[in-house]
């Protein structure tokens, strides 16, 4: 999907960016539509961020700020 | 040893309103009658949830950061999952407590929003504005993509 550009990290790119399993906003991006982390093969992400970016989405999932699956049938 | 903690605790939101202050003194009590200091209350108020849960649409988020003995934990856990007016709780340790005081001004990145895909924009890039805050901070459909 997120096909044609190849991205560095941005949280490399951005040290400032800070993870946090509260920011949905940030980790909307990091999701499919459907709820589906999206892999760092699509993302870009590095490998060490996107551990700390699945931690907090699956954090995030926990406490509904992020959908498990779906949402796209209703 | 006391340690840094966060909990958020999400509460039905269909009791009145001082239920659910009630509630979350509850637990900040509980966590001073164990020997911890609640540091900080984070009040985000009612808020869409992203699945239903117990049937419930929306609900009352609140995160306390405190500092406690690691045995608190299992008291506020056991606490919370027989109270019916929890639909769901989360601690997690933190590293340090946010030294801001009070209100919490969210980070909020900011960079052009990678709009992929036009035809499923339903919903899921719409990063306009929402996200917490207000009481009803549903992501709406009209995507605005471009």
């Amino acid at each position: 999907m997120n096909r044609g550009r190849v991205k560095v990290c941005r949280f490399c790119e951005d040290k400032e960016l800070t993870l946090n399993y509260k920011d949905e906003r940030l980790l909307r991006r990091f999701v499919t539509e459907r709820g589906k982390i999206i892999p760092r093969r699509m993302s870009g992400t590095c490998a060490r961020h996107q551990r700390r970016v699945t931690a907090a989405i699956k954090l995030a999932r926990q406490i509904a700020i992020l959908p498990f699956a779906s949402d796209a049938v209703r | 040893m006391l340690r840094n903690y966060e909990m958020a605790l999400i509460v039905d939101s269909q009791l009145q309103e001082d239920g659910v202050e009630k509630t979350v003194q509850r637990y900040r009590d509980l966590i001073t009658t164990h020997e911890g200091s609640v540091h900080r209350t984070d009040t985000w108020g009612v808020r869409k949830l992203a699945y239903e849960i117990r049937k419930q649409q929306q609900a009352h988020y609140t995160f306390v950061q405190f500092q406690g003995q690691p045995a608190t934990l299992e008291e506020l856990d056991r606490a919370c999952r027989m109270d019916d007016s929890v639909l769901r709780h989360l601690v997690i340790s933190i590293k340090e407590l946010t030294v801001e005081p009070e209100p919490e001004p969210e980070p909020e990145p900011e960079e052009a929003p990678a709009d992929v895909e036009a035809d499923a924009a339903d919903e899921e890039d719409a990063d306009a504005e929402d996200a917490n805050s207000g009481d009803d901070s549903d992501e709406d459909s009209e995507g605005s993509e471009e």
